[in-house]
């Protein structure tokens, strides 16, 4: 056995840290590297590598490979969600229609973005509540909180969603009306149940923006 | 079988090959997310993502590029390394010093206990002086030192040449070794050494 020194050493450092020495070596090259101060960082190295393996390997969670399991054999369809909104656009050619489908995704899509879920990854079987529930698992379990705010707030929107709904089928259609008195007072002016529902409707839109912030 | 024709049979819709395929690599990946966030259940989420991106590019996987193993190292690499890029502010607001005093304070419990007791502590300590290591030198020593990949393996899962991945190897272990032997317990290798 030759003495060891830093050449010989760094010569044959991967294994020197790794224990690929004969024990006789692997003394020699530790007693070294010990104490010369040029070789010092590779001693330090050696006791961590030796740490490092005297790790075990954890046991994966009970029931993560079922959960795997369960998100991934039944596969989704490859339908993507703009297909198949594409398909509910033909049978929604009213301009009511139309526009209340429009909200409704624009809502939908506030509420994913807000959920940070990105609209383009969404695919048809993602609107399964199961599947939601899965991708917005690890948030809510974050955020419980957050989470349960979200839904009373979903519903206070649903709540003042469906009065402005009441407020616009109430002016509509638009019966041609006698030109009002234009008397002062207590006179109810002619657009009164349009400034209702647009009011309703900017507290709406308030409401959408405010529920997207608190939930980033 | 090998790995070709395990994804094979994946593609073609055989789940039992797709059960496979998981129930072999979960606890690794498991292992590798858990090393390298030190929390859980980031790592259990993050096994979760690693899988659901695999199944979805299952039909990308080429074998002359490595074992099946080796790709989902590479899948799960390329995830961590994202994850630790969105995660970054939220590490930055922890201060080096909680870090430093959270380090030791386990080792000051008395020593004299059971095998699995220590095993865990040293589980613990160790974790925490990973995650002081910078992202590239941690993810190479983890996927050689804990997940035991071979050179040419870890250099096809980072994508980068053999020699890189040794000196990032040895340089990991030596700042490694530079912050345990500040720890209690861990300044006098005696005991490990033949
Ligand atoms: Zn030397």
């Amino acid at each position: 056995m030759t003495k060891w020194n830093c050449e010989r050493l760094e010569a044959r450092l991967d294994d020197y840290l790794e224990g690929r020495l004969a024990a006789a070596d692997l003394r020699a090259a530790d007693a070294h590297a010990r104490s010369c101060s040029r070789c010092a960082e590779w001693f330090d190295a050696r006791c961590a590598t030796l740490w490092l393996r005297r790790l075990e390997p954890l046991e994966a969670p009970p029931g993560l490979e079922t959960r795997i399991l369960a998100q991934t054999v039944a596969p989704p369809p490859r339908e993507s969600l703009w297909a198949v909104l594409g398909q509910g656009w033909t049978l929604v050619s009213q301009p009511r229609f139309a526009f209340g489908l429009a909200a409704a995704v624009f809502s939908a899509a506030l509420a994913l973005s807000a959920l940070d879920v990105s609209l383009r990854d969404v695919r048809a079987a993602d609107l399964n509540p199961a599947n939601i529930y899965r991708a917005v698992n690890r948030q809510a379990h974050q955020t419980y909180a957050r989470g349960a705010r979200f839904v009373n707030e979903l519903r206070l929107v649903y709540e003042i969603r469906t009065r402005l709904e009441a407020f616009r089928s109430d002016a509509e259609p638009p019966a041609p009306q006698p030109p009002p008195d234009p008397g002062p007072g207590e006179q109810p002016k002619p657009d009164d149940g349009n400034s209702v529902s647009g009011t309703i409707g900017w507290l709406y839109a308030y409401h959408q923006m405010t529920l997207v912030r608190t939930l980033r | 079988m090998d790995d070709a024709e395990l994804v094979r049979r994946c593609v073609a819709g055989d789940s039992a090959a797709w059960e496979s395929i998981v129930r072999t690599h979960t606890r690794r990946i498991y292992n590798l997310c858990y090393r390298f966030t030190g929390q859980r259940q980031e790592a259990e989420d993050l096994t979760q993502e690693v899988f659901l991106r695999m199944f979805r590019t299952l039909k990308s996987y080429d074998p002359a590029q490595g074992a099946l193993g080796v790709w989902l190292h590479r899948v799960s690499r390329n995830l961590l390394i994202d994850h630790y890029r969105a995660t970054r502010r939220d590490r930055m607001t922890s201060s080096l010093d909680d870090e430093l005093t959270h380090l030791g304070e386990k080792e000051a419990a008395p020593a004299q206990q059971d095998r699995q007791v220590a095993l865990r502590e040293l589980s613990a300590t160790l974790q925490r002086a990973l995650a002081r290591l910078s992202p590239e030198l941690r993810e190479a020593v983890v996927l050689r030192d804990l997940q035991e990949l071979e050179y040419r393996e870890i250099s096809q899962t980072l994508n980068i040449p053999e020699g890189t991945v040794k000196s990032r190897i040895n340089r990991g272990r030596a700042e490694l070794g530079r912050i345990l032997k500040r720890l209690p317990g861990f300044d006098s290798p005696e005991g490990m050494l033949q």
